[in-house]
């Protein structure tokens, strides 16, 4: 029943003290609060740590949230100050590690991986949406998409083996991903 | 460092480059201060952030799990055409040719050295005739007669018939002049007259040599060979 709401009716409920809606919102944002995290932080145990610090922050100040911007735009800004804020801590830990060199401060924390039947079946169905969308970007798009995710070239390389400028590299990167991005709004993913 | 105004976001280019880490420190602290008063920004780097996660977790699983695979490339085997084994044939026997030039130059070479070598052999008799001649022939006007004068030759051993024999550096070959035989206390002529008919004058005497019969030494009373011919007279042929 609460799949049919929108951002905001759960938000509402959530203030109103069910917590199911927003376990919801939970379950609707992680992921791409998790993509936004890992997009800043580029580590994928400090982007999980992040994300659940945003969703406790959310959860946190809910009442504060006014209706007056999205929900998405809500849980982004606070994503994006979840981020700075790791990073701020992992540069001083960095600092600290490098003072003392045993190391015994530093722990890795990652989340132990998911392998329940469910989640497989919707890695696997995600997976054919990704696969599909980028086969439909034009060539000049996907090739782009190929040199830098799966070849791990730099913007530099790509110009210089596509024999084009910088910035057409970096202007095709970014409509080949935002016509990726509106391929998947399209076909969403089940999430289980 | 680049510094954002409020009203100016940066663009699509920027935030690829802070996404892929390719932006300087500097330029990424400004990039982070505007995402946080920028709500529009933010929104649009979640997007972007969104689409590029999927992309690398479609990678990751379905490609990153995959083993290298093994690439081995089969060569067709080269098939040389007859055309070709001509070519090749060709080109060898064209270095036959020029392989039976450079030993026939090099056989030249050799006979002219070999020719050469026996003109200078020739040249060097000529120049030196004590090398060939054993005995060479004064006239002696206050004898009377003519008499002989030896010259130092080592190594000399009288032969059968009485004639020098062999030196070491006058040994009788196919392309060298043979000594004359020269009989002892038999009058001589002026000149000896080779093989070859190559008339080799004598040279003059630089050094006077001293003659048989007259002996500077009077103590020295050890047979004579100028007495023992008188005594012997002459052969009997």
């Amino acid at each position: 029943m609460l799949r049919n709401l929108s951002d905001e009716d759960l938000v509402e409920k959530a203030v109103a003290g069910e917590h199911d809606a927003f376990a919801e919102i939970v379950r609707r944002w992680e992921r791409k609060i998790f993509a936004l995290c890992f997009g800043m932080l580029g580590r994928e145990d400090e982007a999980k740590d992040a994300a659940q610090e945003t969703f406790i922050a959310a959860y946190k100040n809910l009442s504060r949230f006014r209706g007056e911007a999205k929900v998405s735009s809500w849980l982004h800004r606070i994503a994006v100050n979840q981020c700075l804020t790791t990073k701020r801590r992992s540069k001083t830990r960095a600092e600290e590690f490098f003072d003392h060199e045993d190391g015994s401060d530093e722990r890795a924390f990652v989340a132990a991986p998911q392998h329940s039947p469910g989640r497989k079946a919707e890695a696997l169905e995600r997976t054919n949406v990704v696969r599909q969308a980028v086969r439909a970007l034009p060539t000049e798009l996907r090739e782009v998409v190929v040199m830098k995710e799966f070849e791990e070239m730099t913007f530099q390389e790509i110009s210089e083996t596509l024999d084009v400028p910088l910035s057409t590299v970096k202007s095709r990167l970014y409509t080949a991903l935002k016509q990726l991005r509106m391929r998947l709004e399209r076909t969403p993913v089940e999430i289980l | 460092m680049e510094r954002y105004a409020q009203d100016q976001c940066p663009g699509s280019e920027s935030i690829v480059s802070y996404i892929y880490n390719e932006m300087a420190a500097g330029d990424r602290h400004a990039f982070e201060t505007h995402l946080v008063d920028c709500q529009a920004c933010t929104d649009q780097f979640a997007e972007i952030s969104v689409a590029r996660f999927e992309v690398f977790d479609w990678k990751r699983s379905e490609f990153d799990q995959l083993a290298t695979p093994v690439i081995s490339i089969h060569y067709p085997e080269q098939t040389v055409s007859i055309g070709q084994r001509l070519h090749g044939l060709i080109r060898s026997a064209a270095a036959v040719p020029a392989f039976a030039l450079v030993l026939l130059a090099i056989g030249a070479g050799y006979l002219y050295w070999i020719s050469n070598g026996q003109a200078v052999d020739a040249d060097s008799v000529a120049a030196n005739p004590a090398a060939t001649a054993s005995v060479v022939p004064v006239a002696d006007p206050s004898a009377g007669v003519a008499s002989t004068q030896e010259v130092a030759i080592t190594d000399s051993v009288p032969g059968d018939d009485g004639s020098i024999a062999r030196t070491a550096g006058n040994r009788p070959t196919k392309n060298r002049i043979p000594s004359t035989p020269v009989r002892y206390a038999k009058q001589i002529a002026p000149q000896v007259k080779l093989a070859n008919d190559v008339a080799v004058n004598s040279p003059p005497a630089t050094k006077k040599l001293p003659r048989l019969g007259v002996y500077d030494d009077e103590d020295d009373t050890s047979l004579r060979l100028a007495e023992l011919f008188d005594e012997a007279g002459p052969p009997q042929d």
